[in-house]
């Protein structure tokens, strides 16, 4: 491209004409301001686009600033850490559009410096979806937006323009491991004090980060010419931790590494962690993490710090034997300083209504702070969270077919190699309510009845019911589930109905971003699902990426990940289901669709126990 | 007298026109229907090609005086073009090519008139930018700025790149004074932001990557704490890597210290209201009637409030150029034209 700029005869400006250094040198042509225009216009319009999405936070007594963007419909929006820290747990947003909505925090990440708030007052907020932050290059025009020195008075956000100055920026945190800028991206647009929390767009009008501070000296904090925004691919890997009410804590190794003769070696670890269990030494040398070739570490360190505790991280790394293994194991928690005092009114005196808001918000943010990181904070709000987001999974309409039609699915099995070993059917019932599993695997045949309420298995070994703690970690079963869960109607779940569901936090299933809900009940024990986080792509569905009855599908019990899930005979049916283990999701056998068909005649007795059926 | 502002006045309208559409203009124009999205593809570009000849560079620090700045190599064989300063008074300069690699650096000239500074690595056929070909850009131009400015990248992490135009190339004179420069010569201005710490021996460069000039030291008014963002241009830079005189006085031969022939008293220490004491025979101030215990008010429209800001303020002062005294004497006000001489 600069090849081409190079080689082209350039007119205007640039290629100055001989007029010397009088006024007619600056006048421009009547197409070249045409063409400025038209530049200008279709700028101008993308701001338009994007502008509604940004907010303007106040505390609740309307006052102090700060920024934000809200990223979905329902009023989900992101700030800085620091700006909740200073407008309080509650307050009020101002939009483009004129009007004050009242916000509380739903979770925050005191490390990386994001909060999570909720506005209230409208289910379909303007908002504009993260972009994806790989793949911001130095020289992309920004946008920032945002409430710089508390300017705005009819709300409407001030725009700046400028460039990406640097990528993969790392910037120190301040007090105990608070406030870490990781991987974040440099910008020259006009970043200033109120600026904080607000988003960086790109020109697609997506947001690719959350500006949260500057470069400044001792000339005060005026914009210099160096603002760091945090980067919307870390924000991604926070974002179900945020909303399942969470104070976050930022994910380590507890392992040192240091550049070495051009390679990373571990410098030093502590012998109870799972790395040096697994046998991991000093000395040993840091190949890959989370994918990426490692080639210093402060790479490293900026990696690491995108990523939430319990993170299922994978390393690669060469022993002092010269062998390279590789590594899947959760970070640990950075813990954060607890706040030191509890605010307390003065004695003596009846507190104004103005201090008493002031007492109960300080009270409010001693609670964030002291809580325990990593817990639900908020029971009510995370319920919200979670039927929001199943809402949004399942509440995709689809053509309602023949009222008694069945729907009948045949599948491949396949071992690890892509041998062919078996090959098994389903039968779902019109509601998604019952299905019936026929499964032949190495020579074995084996049937599974749900009949909306109990599970029931016919083998070489004769009749018998399934209890509902074996049934959560039977592959047949489980893959089964899935395709229930995914159609049944009115939001439900079958087999999960009468249990309470919750978000539990951000993971990753199939290597992809995803929500990890968790439900507990005394019948059916723990059981875990993982769903598709919203893409760039705002238009990709949400949909069911894992599900498993163990956290890291350990051991014996395993899990199940479902994939190319398409719309056909009007369900939603996946092209592949696959068993896997551990955190590593190790393949054990892998079952592909070859069929899929609506039966509109088929027998009544079909989802009944079997041993009703095949009795004689 | 240059003000240090970061908008001069030539930038008139057209000129801020001409920053939002000029190298549009030049892309819509030189390849058809294309878009705004080519200057991004040109800066990263030209990004990508820059950085590979500069260089981090590393030395004493004092006090709050930064400790690194930024530089370019201009020959194949490792001559380094950075800014003078403090910071390579230490016992050794350390430089960090763009692949992370760390070479010990010779200083080979100093200027402090022009605050310009040539080291040497050891490297062979490094990429360079040559210096060779002369004055490019000119007002109303897109230009790219980069510089290692707060030290934001370490080892091999690319520079930092910021977008603007050139504002104006001019000339500036040099003064003494504490708010103004030490530096005379032609110099361009700029509107991406580079007066910043470490910043200064970074480059600026046109979207043809043709090198305009170099970033130079930050040059800061203490009385409207504005800073210049200004380059050295390339034709300075290669008189300089030349040994050549610039074909200007250098700064210190133009203001010589100046005295009006008044002593003050100063028992009171140096913040004392500034009386007379006494006035020299055949001086200035003899010539301009000033008498002992006069009160001096203003010296050319700048107040005078104790014996400190007098010095200060002759001290900026030039030979032969006509200022206004305005001294009290009992309760009258007394101006007049005073023209100051070398000092003795």
């Amino acid at each position: 491209m600069l090849g081409l700029l190079l080689a082209t005869p350039i007119p205007g400006s640039l290629a100055r004409q001989t007029t010397g250094p009088d006024e007619s040198g600056d006048k421009l042509s009547q197409k070249q301001m045409e063409l400025i225009l038209a530049a200008q216009r279709q700028r101008v319009n993308a701001i338009d686009r994007v502008m509604g999405s940004v907010v303007a936070i106040y505390g609740e007594n309307r006052q102090g600033g700060g920024s934000g963007v809200i990223v979905d419909p329902s009023g989900i929006a992101l700030t800085n850490h620091h700006v909740i820290m200073g407008a309080g747990v509650s307050g009020w947003g101002g939009l483009a559009d004129g009007n004050m909505y009242h916000w509380k925090l739903v979770g925050t990440d005191p490390g990386g410096d994001v909060a999570l708030i909720q506005l209230e007052g409208k289910t379909d907020f303007p908002f504009t979806p993260l972009g994806d932050s790989d793949e911001v290059r130095v020289g992309d025009w920004v946008l920032a937006m945002g409430n710089p020195f508390v300017l705005t008075e009819d709300q409407k956000p001030t725009v700046t323009l400028g460039i990406v100055s640097g990528v993969k920026r790392y910037q120190p945190g301040a007090g105990k491991n608070q406030l870490i800028y990781g991987n974040c991206i440099q910008v020259d647009s006009s970043i200033n004090p109120g600026n904080s929390g607000g988003p960086l767009f790109n020109m697609q009008g997506r947001v690719i980060g959350i500006n949260g501070r500057g470069s400044f000296q001792d000339r005060g904090r005026v914009n210099v010419g160096l603002g760091y925004a945090i980067s919307a691919n870390q924000i991604r890997n926070f974002l179900p931790e945020l909303l399942a009410t969470k104070l976050v804590e930022h994910g380590t190794l507890d392992a040192n590494f240091t550049d070495r003769n051009g390679k990373v070696v571990c410098e030093n670890l502590y012998e109870n962690t799972p790395l040096y269990q697994l046998g991991m030494r000093p000395g040993d040398e840091l190949l890959e993490f989370e994918g990426v070739p490692i080639e210093s570490a402060n790479q490293f360190t900026n990696l690491i710090c995108t990523l939430p505790e319990d993170w299922p991280a994978r390393l690669k790394f060469r022993d002092s034997q010269g062998q390279v293994q590789t590594f899947h194991t959760r970070l640990f928690g950075l813990p954060y300083a607890k706040p030191s005092r509890r605010a307390s009114p003065p004695r003596g005196k009846k507190p104004s209504p103005e201090e008493k808001q002031q007492l109960e918000q300080q009270q409010a943010m001693f609670e964030l702070l002291a809580a325990t990181p990593g817990t639900i904070r908020n029971v009510d709000v995370n319920r919200h969270q979670t039927a929001r987001l199943i809402d949004r999974w399942k509440g995709v309409s689809r053509p309602d077919q023949n009222s008694s039609a069945v729907l009948h699915l045949t599948d491949e099995i396949l071992d690890p190699q892509g041998k062919v070993v078996g090959q098994q059917e389903f039968w779902y019932s019109h509601n998604f309510d019952q299905f019936r599993a026929e499964q032949t695997l190495q020579g074995f045949k084996r049937v599974v009845v749900y009949d909306g309420h109990e599970f029931h298995q016919q083998s070489a070994d004769g009749q018998e019911p399934i209890p509902a703690a074996e049934a959560r970690s039977d592959p047949l079963i489980v893959s089964a589930l899935g395709v229930l869960a995914a159609n049944s109607k009115d939001g439900r779940i079958p087999f999960f109905d009468e249990t309470d569901i919750q978000l539990d936090g951000s993971g990753l299933a199939r290597w992809q971003n995803a929500c990890r809900f968790r439900t507990d009940s005394e019948s059916s024990g723990e059981f875990y699902f993982w769903l598709s986080q919203l893409g760039h792509d705002v238009s990709q569905p949400v949909e069911l990426l894992k599900a498993s009855a163990t956290l890291d599908g350990d051991g014996e019990t395993g899990g199940m990940t479902f994939a190319q899930w398409r719309d056909q005979s009007g369900a939603r049916i996946p092209g592949q289901r696959t068993w896997i283990r551990n955190l590593a999701e190790s393949k054990v056998l892998q079952f592909k669709n070859r069929e899929a068909e609506l039966l509109n005649q088929a027998p009544p007795e079909l989802f009944e126990p079997p041993g009703d059926v095949d009795c004689p | 007298m240059m003000r240090c502002n970061p908008y001069p006045k030539r930038l008139s309208r057209v000129g801020i026109a001409a920053l939002l559409g000029i190298g549009l203009t030049v892309v819509l124009d030189g390849s058809g229907n294309l878009g705004q999205a080519q200057i991004e593809n040109h800066v990263s570009q030209i990004f990508a090609e820059a950085n590979q000849r500069m260089v981090k560079v590393y030395g004493a620090s004092a006090g709050r005086v930064e400790g690194y700045a930024t530089g370019f190599l201009v020959s194949a064989d490792g001559l380094v073009m950075t800014t003078q300063g403090v910071f390579l008074d230490g016992n050794r300069v350390r430089i960090l090519t763009a692949d992370g690699v760390e070479h010990a650096a010779s200083v080979i000239r100093r200027d402090r008139e022009r605050q310009l500074a040539l080291l040497k690595i050891e490297v062979e056929d490094a990429n360079y930018f040559s210096l060779a070909e002369g004055d490019v850009g000119d007002k109303g131009d897109w230009v790219v700025a980069i510089s290692n400015a707060f030290k934001v990248a370490d080892k091999d992490e690319p520079l930092s790149a910021t977008l603007g135009v050139i504002s104006l190339r001019t000339t500036i004179e040099a003064r003494l004074n504490r708010r103004d420069v030490a530096y005379k010569g032609d110099l361009v201005l700029i509107d991406p932001i580079t007066s910043n710490p470490g910043a200064a021996g970074g480059v600026i460069v046109n979207l043809q990557g043709q090198l305009v000039g170099m970033i130079g030291k930050i040059i800061n008014s203490s009385d409207t704490n504005t800073r210049l963002n200004y380059a050295v241009p390339t034709s300075s830079l290669e008189q300089f890597v030349a040994n050549e005189k610039p074909d200007s006085q250098p700064v210190l031969a133009v203001s010589p210290p100046v005295e009006l022939g008044i002593r003050l008293f100063t028992h009171g220490g140096r913040s004392s209201p500034a009386y007379i004491d006494r006035v020299s025979r055949g001086s200035p101030a003899r010539q301009a009637g000033m008498k002992p215990d006069d009160l001096i008010i203003s010296i050319g429209g700048t107040k005078i409030g104790n014996v400190k800001d007098y010095e200060q303020v002759v001290a900026g002062l030039k030979v032969g150029e006509e200022v206004i005294i305005v001294v009290k004497r009992g309760i009258e006000l007394i101006r007049q034209p005073i023209i100051p001489v070398e000092k003795k």
